[in-house]
């Protein structure tokens, strides 16, 4: 801009117009300072469809009205002041309404960068210089980038809240409709698989009417886009619609779509239902969109699987904890009914023990009394006789009196302590006569200490000694050897030693073969013939009992004609 | 150089009601309220600036340079630091997207600093009675110390940075970024004359 | 009676110009240099009307001023401030105050606002 006087301002607008007008890339519009164009470049005439000779000398406001209306007017008055302003397309689009430079940018007019200056001739504001770049394309690829992104975004919103949820099968129902109106489908439908796999069933659906939904309620597979998609497994893409006289599509095209897609959704290879998405106003989904839309199927289709296997979990647990817990119950109640019968029993024999002892010892009191009374009217036959009933009522006597016993041991506890088996192998063999008979019982030396209930040991003792004694064929002195040993015991590898008492009582009586070792501890066994050897059958019962109860063991090593080697087990005394 | 206690109130109400018409110019375009705060004010020989605005902004910044010209001439510049700038353009755009300062963004940016410059040097030229005009925008994104030492500033006088630390809210974000107007020492205390002036004049209307 | 005004405004030289306005006018004239001291002077000394600034560190005068209605609904509040957008008059307004006036001051505009709200409020 040279100071040439005597050139005019109009003049001069020309002449920077004349000069740029074939070489700029961008649009340039001078006007004057009352707004009246005075510079319309090539690149405008191009652009904007209006040649130069049409537009110069008219107002700007009066060839754009719109400038005014959207208040842009104020740019060119700031210039007019001397202001420089630059707009963006992000904030305005465009200044002047031209065509998109590119086919399919998705904006409806150019996007324009433009920069408004004062233009200074002379230190004096002379008009306005505008210039307009053309930033379509970048914005448009900015677009693109944007939804690419958004698209991303939603991916993982998508994937994340399938995923995270509890109940997939809800969440899907939640998220599609805003998964449609993301990415501009107009209807979308989510079939599954029945059970029996030859129909489908509408899970979710938006974007049409209710009556629809219930229309398509249930479908058969090779029935309409998802009954195709189902049987043939893969992705259906149906275009342009309302021009196809298909009788599959006629569905979608009484439903107003204009393409449909369907993805099939599939769980570890095997199809639980499926996905599609309908346009109304497009003929054809764009390639993003098929792979958008089948990135969303692959999605639904991993969370609609969890869901199942969730489900199908949850039944199983159920089912098991069902189980276990009428299992349980009836374990519970079959262990009541046998303690209640157990119990029962106990107090039964318990009860008829005692209650036959009293009458009993009647019977016993009037027979002696009989005996005595009449001394010489007795005959040798009623005498023999009187002996027998008088064998019988001691016999039945002993036998109540044990089962009293037997029924004790399984009711009171007391103490265990270490028992001095000496004192309380004298105390037994006090009590019973046979016992006493020297060189019937031999002690062995030395006696090593059990921990032991007492009195229970001691009723374990005479019991076996009883036996002894009482097992011995005719005519043979009976000898009983006790005697003791240390046992030391190591369970497994690794666990503390124990150490145990075994106390052995050995006769020379008639043996019990091994075929009845299993059977003696039982009650009321007896191996010999009744009428030999005097006994109730109870007695190793109640041992075999009351070792259970103090942790010991029974035992017996014997042989037919060979004597018996009873043996009991119990702790030893720690010492 | 120390401003009286006076002068600096004086001269933050000034950029107060030139930080107001920008905010004001900017919520017409964006059609979001902006919050503003209270400006903080101070002067430092253009030597030290550098210094000064490194203790508050560091890395990359983002620059509107806007040369003005005329009976008081030097440079405006408003500065956001990366974070700031990409925060404002999404406010702005709506945009969420924005990770980088793209084109477009820069574009937004440019725009803003203009307002922004052209609002508060506007509030300066109308004080001072003077006719000031303007260069064309342009956007930086590069360190404090390396776009200072662009700028070209007259060895002929000493020059000083006015430099105001602006702070608002938009869209329930906190923004802040520096205003920095250089002026040559002869333009600078006409400055400071005119705004013992000021207090008289609203008096007088 | 004298016609007492409180100003609360972080700015010394708007306090200071609206003083020698009003002063000039025959009102009686106190000043408060933040919000809470604002809050403190009217509550104490209940002057007949308020000046009150928008942008001040702190407090903010809407914060002010929705306290000054709350605990006071007949306050008379003239908003002073540089914020010339609609949206921040608007807000104002509908918190109560009885006029918006916009910065920088000119004499005349100062008192036929106050002028109007002395006389609409009575």
């Amino acid at each position: 801009m040279e100071k040439e006087s005597g050139i005019s301002s109009e003049a001069m607008g020309h002449a920077v117009l004349a000069w740029m007008q074939d070489l700029s890339p961008q649009g340039i519009c001078v006007t004057d300072n009352e707004l009246r164009i005075r510079g319309w470049n090539s690149w405008l005439e191009l652009n904007s469809g209006m040649e130069k000779k049409n537009v110069l000398g008219k107002n700007l406001f009066q060839v754009f009205p719109d400038l005014e209306t959207r208040c842009l007017d104020a740019y060119f008055n700031k210039a007019l002041a001397g202001g420089v302003s630059i707009l963006s397309a992000a904030f305005h689009g465009h200044l002047f309404p031209f065509t998109p430079s590119i086919a399919d940018s998705g904006f409806s007019s150019m996007q324009q960068t433009v920069r408004i200056a004062p233009l200074i001739h002379a230190d004096e504001i002379v008009g306005t210089i505008t210039i307009v770049e053309d930033v379509t394309e970048r914005e448009h690829h900015n677009a693109l980038l944007r939804k690419q992104y958004e698209r991303q975004e939603l991916f993982s919103w998508v994937l994340s809240h399938l995923l995270e949820s509890t109940d997939p099968e809800k969440m899907v129902k939640e998220i599609f409709p805003q998964i449609s109106v993301h990415i501009g489908m107009d209807a979308y439908f989510n079939f599954l698989l029945d059970e029996g796999g030859t129909r489908l069933r509408l899970h979710s659906a938006g974007g049409v009417a209710n009556d629809v939904q219930e229309k398509f309620g249930t479908i058969e597979l090779g029935e309409n886009l998802s009954g195709t998609c189902a049987l043939e497994r893969r992705t259906v893409i149906w275009s342009e619609i309302q021009r196809s006289h298909e009788a599959k599509a006629q569905g979608a095209k009484s439903l107003g779509f204009t393409a449909c897609i369907c993805h099939p959704l599939l769980a570890q290879g095997k199809l639980i239902g499926t996905l599609a998405f309908a346009l109304r106003k497009r003929n054809q989904f764009e390639p993003d969109e098929v792979e958008f839309t089948r990135v969303i199927a692959q999605y639904v289709g991993i969370a609609l699987e969890r869901s199942q296997n969730l489900n199908a979990l949850n039944r199983a647990k159920e089912k098991l904890r069902s189980h276990a817990e009428l299992l349980e119950k009836e374990v519970q109640e079959r262990t009541r009914e046998l303690l209640d019968s157990l119990n029962e029993l106990q107090t039964f024999s318990y009860s008829l023990a005692h209650d036959v002892r009293a009458p009993l010892r009647h019977v016993r009191g009037y027979v002696e009394a009989m005996v005595e009374d009449g001394q010489g009217e007795l005959t040798a036959k009623s005498r023999e006789y009187i002996d027998l009933i008088l064998k019988s009522i001691f016999r039945l006597d002993s036998l109540t009196e044990d089962i009293l016993t037997y029924g004790q041991l399984s009711q009171i506890a007391s103490p265990k302590t270490p028992v001095h088996l000496d004192d309380l192998l004298k105390d037994i063999i006090s009590l019973n006569p046979a016992l006493e008979v020297p060189g019937v019982v031999t002690i062995a030396m030395p006696l090593h200490t059990p921990i032991a209930e007492r009195p229970l040991l001691s009723q374990c003792l005479t019991n076996l000694l009883d036996n002894a004694v009482k097992f011995v064929p005719a005519g043979v002195a009976p000898r009983i050897v006790v005697r003791t040993e240390l046992k030391t015991e190591k369970a497994n590898a690794g666990t503390a030693e124990s150490h145990w008492v075994r106390i052995y009582v050995e006769d020379n009586g008639i043996g019990i073969s091994s075929e009845y070792h299993d059977r003696i501890f039982g009650i009321f066994e007896r191996l010999g013939r009744e009428g030999d050897f005097p006994g109730t059958g109870i007695g190793l019962a109640i041992v075999t009992k009351a070792m259970q109860r103090m942790g010991g063991r029974v035992g017996l090593s014997s042989e037919s004609g060979q004597g018996a080697k009873f043996w009991i087990e119990l702790p030893a005394r720690d010492s | 150089m120390d401003l009286s206690s006076m002068q600096s109130d004086a001269l933050t109400e000034l950029i107060n009601i030139g930080n107001a018409r920008a905010a004001s110019a900017l919520s017409d375009l964006t059609g979001h309220r902006i919050t503003l705060e209270v400006p903080k004010v101070s002067i430092h020989k253009i030597e030290e600036v550098g210094e000064f605005l490194s203790r508050t902004i560091s890395g990359e910044v983002a620059s509107v340079h806007q040369v003005f010209s005329g009976p008081v001439g030097g440079n405006g510049l408003l500065l956001l630091d990366q974070e700031a700038a990409l925060i404002l353009t999404r406010l702005l755009t709506n945009n969420e997207s924005g990770r980088s300062l793209d084109a477009s963004a820069k574009e937004v940016l440019t725009e803003v600093g203009n307002i922004v410059l052209s609002a508060c040097l506007g509030v300066f030229g109308k004080l001072l009675q003077v006719q000031v005009t303007f260069a064309v925008p342009r956007l930086h994104v590069e360190s404090i110390h390396k776009l200072l030492s662009s700028l070209t500033v007259g060895r002929e006088e000493l020059h000083y940075a006015l430099t105001v630390q602006s702070k608002f809210t938009l869209r329930n974000s906190d923004i802040g970024g520096y205003l920095v107007i250089i002026l040559g020492v002869t333009s600078l205390d006409r400055l400071l004359e005119e705004l013992g002036h000021w207090e008289k004049r609203q008096l007088e209307d | 009676m004298n016609t007492k005004i409180l100003l609360i405004d972080d700015s010394s030289v708007a306090r200071r110009v609206l003083r020698q306005i009003l002063e000039g006018s025959g009102y009686s004239v106190e000043e408060a240099a933040n919000g809470t001291e604002g809050l403190e002077k009217y509550f104490l000394n209940k002057p007949d009307l308020v000046f009150l600034d928008m942008v001040m560190e702190h407090m903010k005068g809407m914060e002010v001023l929705t306290k000054l209605i709350e605990k006071d609904s007949k306050a008379r509040v003239i908003v002073a401030t540089a914020d010339i957008q609609t949206g921040t008059r608007t807000e104002a307004e509908e918190k109560g105050a009885a006029a918006v006036i916009n910065k920088p001051f000119t004499r005349d505009r100062v008192l036929s606002t106050l002028q109007n709200v002395l006389e609409g409020g009575q």
